[in-house]
């Protein structure tokens, strides 16, 4: 009896220890509070925007260029989301990256999974997982997406589709087009029917009841499900925008409008909203663009936030996929004199700019004749050497930021050390309901995981009910299962059993069995021949 | 027993019996369902359930050139015609039109397994006209008859001989319906639609980003390129990079592809013929035609100088194809219907007509004719295309 | 479509107003004036218009009109451009050379033949056959030009390339061009078929309205019936014989339909240094180049394209009526004679 009694207390005192421990962890990885009431998820992602390139922006916005006075108390809407700091590393096969692409860190955050490079909702096995806005769209939640570049583009892929090679525009966009998101806004309009596979999926979308537009007018009184094309590849930075192409949207308008249509849904909603072109104007080391586009950004921040703060019920996030171009304010030009500099040193040159790199290549004109007038009217700079003068008139059409980039960069003193991504770890803004915040050094993957939580998701579980390997799981059943290839545009997976045929046509939301279609509520994925597929597809044959 | 009790046990039997027997005879006498002026045949019955009739969705696809969807999970099933988006939930007393909310009073149901939607609510959301004659007890329903107005159609003379028979066949069975069809080419009447010249528009190409934002373009028949040579020429095949060498001009000899020492002498069409254009989309990856090929303004004057040439070579529509001339199989894929349906002959293509915005009215009507199973079986494979469904 | 050989109506206008000095009643000469007015308002308008729509084209390519070639690529350019594509500069040098190599060639062979005919019908046919050969001719200067298109198809074409074609030649010539029955010389031999019964029609009448008289003379002096024909008859008749000559080159150059089922739809430049090739060339006169190329039309730059050909081909048939008018006062001049 009394080893009994010993033993009970012991097992009693180790339990004890366990779940403390337990929660120990459980509140260490809680150190948000779990908030069940958040009905609306709203992530927003800077591309490639280094911490340095705010600071710029918010220096360029608080200094007036007539009188020289800079306002230090000139805000951004981020500034009061700062909370923690994100990793942005990637994996293949238990090998991690120090700089990732933003493939795979689209593919964390939206997965929870790190992945390897150029892989798009795939683990780096390329088995596609589900995403949290499909989830979401399971859960009967409205979800959005916005991208400046092309929405084919990584980032606003990596949220949509499934597929192990970021450069497949037009696969990607079939994926999109069919995986029936609600509100769809941005750049890419080349993709939908100027394909391959010859399908026009501008009339696949205006047969399904979704808005077709391609201008900002189309955005007033807007209700239902829309995709709005304002681009056949990228939109224009937003300050080349106004000037070059003034019928596209601005980044908050295209927010405000999507948050309109998607409040309307009860159950809540799901949003990526992309500031797709700071991490091109980075690459091209061109500060203008950086600057131009980090304003877009955050107009867009603060009309998401004007939003979440109305509603109650809506978590903001707003982060970067990584650093790009190492910017600086300060380069070697400066290791003598950056203790005595002041910020006109830095700002005033660039206040000058009208257009950015990119933008002012329209102004010049065919035979590049006019690059001096251009460079001083539109780019702020007067004192171009004749080697500058050169090199921009032997400049690649579409790579002008990257001629002229480096040229303002000089002139101001803003430094780079890359054209391409890099490493650091990027800031965390986030709002929740009551003024909360998640704060702490966290994971690209936990985005994921966090929003999951909020919603009682397990993202694994939606993985294995949407994506099942369609081989196994038919020939389990006793059906015999063969690819056809025959059109090799539009590939489709033939499953037999006694007098039944189901095709399953790739990438698409509907199967035909035995002659009639039956549509589906997520879509079928062909990776390089292997075909994945829902649980309600996998139920037709029994 | 006692008697009256009796009588009443009777008399109460009678009126059971009865009233089961008119029930019976209710539901036995079969409900008629007349299309267009022909009694409509299928392997289920109509089922009538409070006054309602119900038919199977078939009746509905076939008959009036709709597209069917089923939603296993959502239990929904989907009608869409070239105007209209009808989707009904099984036992459901809701359903929407583009969109929009209705009510049924008696909803879609699964009957011995086929899916039963209510024929009045379909035919009239769809734009049918709708009348029940209870004497013979018979559904009339008039959805490509009793057709007023006019219409003005124009683009690719490929579509061309598809709308012109159509719209033969409309128009004799619709007194006050006139249709006009003219050609021009696919880049005309995709102009001529988007300028609101014509009703309806018809195109040999696929539509760019830019044209499909502001049309909305419907498949109407499949169609293969076919690459011509005169009959008495001893080639027969050529890879898809051979043929379109020669049409670049950088092969010029058939004995480089395996026939006689003679040149090749190539034909073509004028800038401007949708045939033309999708050649150099399919074939050449948007290269031109070589310079010196002789042009012509019809693919009949094409076709008739490939006849008369030995060394000639030109390519056209499937549907143009006839004995006078001898089409090379692509790749070893023969150019045929099935072969252009499946995408497996290298050169196939959709033939479209579109409207500006979603179609209504009389042009919904038009598209709708052409897309449905009978326009398809007798049209479209007369004129030499391939059915698209 | 017919040829263009209508003398512009101003020359007419002194008449008109001669004829109502002389009529009585007023309104009939109203009515004429004003129709005669109309015409005219027609005439210029009809120029205006077509300039007017040439005159994008007319201003980006300028001179390269006349000087370069290339014109059906420079069409296809213009017709799959795409937004931002610099503007096709238009050559037209290939089309107005095959319309004046054309047109002049069969010009020159239906005079001939023509005047040679006219002679044979009018001075040494018996009367009733020359009555019913003049209304044969009659007839076919009123055939439509689509039927010779359809007769040279057949006929023409495969005889000028069994004749000339060798399959060597085209092997040879394949980079340059296709040498097939198609070609500047088929669309000579068909316009020529074309011109001739207009130059006999006109000559005849020339012929016959010489003085009896004037004949008499040359025989009193004792010439023979030949020396009276060349001498005599065909220096009287010449006005007309001109006048038919120059209807018929009208009729030459406007000819759309027919020359373009024969004469193989490129605009090349026949090149004659290479000798007899250069008739074997493909060519693409101006009025088979506006049917040939309508189909592009949809595009406005091809459009005003097409209408610059058409602006070339007015002014040319203005120089022609223009030089018809000169040519009936020199004639006139060096007889000395009114008519």
């Amino acid at each position: 009896m009394k080893l009994t009694k010993v033993s009970t207390i012991i097992l009693v005192f180790v339990l004890l220890i366990c779940f403390s421990t337990g929660s120990f962890a459980l509140s260490a990885k809680d150190a948000y509070k779990t908030n069940s009431s958040i009905k609306n998820i709203i992530v927003m992602i800077a591309d490639g925007m280094s911490e340095d390139g705010v600071a710029l922006t918010r220096w360029y916005n608080s200094y007036d260029a007539k009188t020289g006075n800079i306002d230090t108390t000139k805000k951004m809407a981020l500034d009061d989301m700062a909370s923690g700091l994100v990793r942005t590393y990637w994996v293949n096969n238990n090998i991690p990256g120090a700089i990732t692409d933003s493939a795979p860190a689209a593919t964390a955050m939206s997965t929870g999974v790190k992945t390897n490079n150029k892989f798009l909702g795939v683990s780096d096995q390329k088995s596609p997982l589900a995403t949290i806005l499909e989830a979401a769209k399971l859960a009967g939640k409205s979800t959005g997406l916005i991208s400046t570049s092309q929405v084919m583009h990584a980032t606003p892929a990596g949220y949509s589709s499934h597929y192990p090679d970021r450069s497949k525009e037009y696969i990607i966009a079939e994926q999109q087009v069919y995986n029936n998101i609600d509100v769809v806004f941005g750049g890419g309009s080349k993709n939908l029917a100027d394909r391959p596979d010859n399908e026009n999926l501008i009339s696949v979308l205006k047969n399904n009841d979704y808005n077709y537009i391609t201008t900002k007018d189309g955005l007033s009184g807007l209700t239902g499900k829309t995709w709005g094309m304002f681009a056949p590849v990228a939109m224009s930075y937003e300050m080349d925008r106004t000037v070059n192409t003034p019928n596209e949207p601005s980044l908050a308008e295209m927010t405000k409008s999507a948050l309109n249509i998607l409040s309307q849904n009860n159950k809540g909603f799901f949003i990526m909203i992309e500031g797709s072109k700071i991490d091109w104007a980075a690459h091209a080391n061109d500060p203008i663009g950086v600057i131009s586009d980090v304003n877009a950004f955050d107009k867009a921040v603060s009309a998401a936030l004007d939003f979440a703060k109305k509603d109650g019920h809506t978590m903001v996030i707003a982060v970067t996929d990584h650093g790009n171009g190492g910017i600086s304010i300060g380069n070697s030009d400066t290791s003598g004199t950056y203790d005595k500099d002041p910020v006109s040193k830095f700002i005033a040159p660039l206040k000058k700019a009208k257009l950015t790199g990119e933008g002012i290549e329209a102004k010049l004109n065919a035979d590049r004749s006019n690059i001096k007038e251009v460079m001083s009217n539109y780019y702020g700079i007067d004192d171009l050497t004749d080697a500058e003068v050169a090199a921009i008139k032997d400049t690649k059409a579409g790579s002008m930021n990257y001629t002229v980039g480096p040229m303002i960069s000089k002139r101001a003193c803003i430094g780079w050390t890359t054209t391409g991504h890099t490493g650091e770890d990027i800031v965390l803004y986030s709002y929740l309901p009551g003024d909360n915040r998640i704060t702490g050094t966290i994971d690209n993957t936990d985005l994921a995981n966090i929003s999951a939580a909020m919603w009682n998701i397990n993202l694994k579980n939606v993985t294995n009910d949407l994506y099942k390997t369609a081989k196994t799981t038919f020939e389990a059943k006793g059906a015999t299962v063969t690819v056809d290839g025959s059109n090799p545009e539009n590939v489709q997976l033939v499953v037999t059993k006694g007098s039944n045929t189901l095709a399953i046509p790739e990438n698409k939301n509907y199967v035909i069995l035995n002659g009639s279609v039956y549509e589906i509520s997520s879509i079928d994925v062909n990776i390089d021949g292997t075909f994945y597929v829902p649980t309600e597809v996998a139920d037709l044959i029994k | 027993m006692k008697t009256s009790k009796k009588i009443a046990a009777l008399l109460s039997a009678a009126v059971l019996s009865l009233g089961l027997m008119s029930s019976f005879a209710f539901a036995a006498s079969p409900i008629r369902i007349d299309i267009d002026g022909k009694t409509i045949t299928s392997d289920t019955a109509p089922v009538v359930q409070n006054g309602t009739a119900l038919v199977p969705v078939k009746v509905v696809s076939e008959n009036l050139g709709a597209e069917v969807t089923w939603n296993q999970v959502k239990k929904q099933v989907t009608v869409q015609t070239a105007g209209y988006r009808v989707i009904f939930t099984i036992n459901s007393n809701t359903y929407t039109v583009n969109g929009a909310s209705k009510t049924l009073a008696t909803p879609a149901r699964i009957i011995n397994g086929k899916t039963m939607i209510p024929l009045k609510a379909i035919a009239e959301s769809i734009g049918a006209a709708v009348d029940y004659n209870s004497s013979s007890n018979t559904v009339t329903i008039k959805y490509f008859t009793g057709l007023t107005g006019s219409l003005k159609v124009s683009g690719s003379t490929t579509v061309q001989p598809i709308m012109q028979a159509a719209a033969d066949k409309l128009i004799a069975q619709n007194k006050g319906l006139s249709i006009t069809v003219a050609g021009g080419g696919s880049g005309a009447g995709i102009k001529d639609t988007i300028n609101g010249a014509n009703n309806v528009g018809m195109s040999s190409r696929s539509l760019t980003p830019d044209e499909t934002s502001k049309l909305n373009p419907y498949v109407v028949a499949d169609d293969g390129i076919a690459i011509i040579v005169n009959p008495n020429n001893p080639v027969k095949n050529l890879t898809k990079d051979q043929a379109a060498k020669i049409f670049l001009g950088e092969i010029k000899n058939w004995k480089d592809v395996g026939g006689n020492n003679a040149p090749i002498l190539v034909q073509t069409r004028e800038t401007g013929s949708g045939t033309l254009t999708t050649l150099e989309e399919m074939l050449l990856n948007k290269a031109k035609v070589v310079s010196t090929a002789t042009p012509y303004t019809s693919s009949a004057l094409l076709k008739q100088a490939v006849a008369k040439n030995e060394n000639a070579i030109g390519f056209d529509s499937v549907g143009y194809v006839d004995s006078s001339v001898k089409a090379l199989t692509l790749n070893g894929i023969v150019c045929n219907p099935q072969n252009i349906k499946n995408g497996a002959y290298p050169m196939s293509r959709q033939l479209y007509v579109f409207t500006k915005g979603r179609p209504a009215g009389i042009s919904a009507k038009l598209i709708d004719y052409l897309r449905a199973t009978t326009c398809q079986n007798e049209i479209v494979s007369k004129e030499g295309y391939v059915p698209f469904r | 479509m017919k040829g263009i050989g209508v003398l512009p109506v101003p020359f007419r206008m002194k008449r008109y107003f001669y004829m109502k000095l002389k009529l009585n009643d007023l309104v009939p000469g109203i009515i004429i004036r004003v129709l005669s007015f109309v015409a005219v308002i027609v005439m210029v308008f009809m120029f205006y218009f077509v300039f007017y729509k040439a005159s994008p084209v007319l201003v980006s390519s300028g001179l390269k009109i006349f000087t370069q070639t290339g014109f059906d690529k420079q069409i296809s350019d213009a017709f799959n451009a795409q937004n931002g594509d610099p503007a096709v500069t238009f050559g037209m040098l290939g089309l107005i050379g095959g319309t004046f190599f054309s047109t002049l060639i069969a010009l020159v062979i239906a005079s001939v033949l023509g005047i040679g005919a006219t002679m044979a019908i009018c001075e040494f046919m018996p009367a009733k056959l020359s009555i019913f050969v003049k209304a044969i001719v009659r007839l076919l200067a009123s055939i439509p030009s689509v039927v010779f298109g359809l007769i040279g198809t057949i006929t023409v074409v495969p005889f000028v390339e069994k004749t000339f074609v060798t399959v060597d030649m085209q092997i040879a010539y394949l980079e340059y061009f296709q040498m097939t029955g198609r070609n500047l010389l088929s669309s000579v031999i068909i316009l020529s078929f074309m011109i001739v019964p207009t130059i006999i029609s006109l000559s005849i009448d020339a012929v016959n309205s010489v003085p009896a008289s004037y004949r008499e003379v040359g025989y009193a002096f004792g010439m023979s019936h030949f020396r009276v024909i060349w001498k005599i008859v065909i220096p009287s008749a010449l006005s007309g014989i001109t006048a038919g000559i120059i209807l018929g080159a009208g009729r030459g150059i406007g000819e759309a339909i027919a020359v373009s089922m024969v004469c193989g739809g490129i605009g090349y430049l026949p090149d004659f240094t290479k000798g007899f090739v250069g008739f074997l060339t493909p060519i693409l006169p101006l009025s088979a180049a506006i049917i040939n190329k309508s189909e592009a039309m949809s595009v406005p730059a091809v459009e005003s394209a097409l209408f610059t050909c058409g602006a070339i081909l007015l002014v040319f048939s203005a120089i022609l009526s223009v030089s018809a008018k000169l040519v009936e006062k020199q004639i006139r001049k060096v007889k000395g004679h009114d008519e």
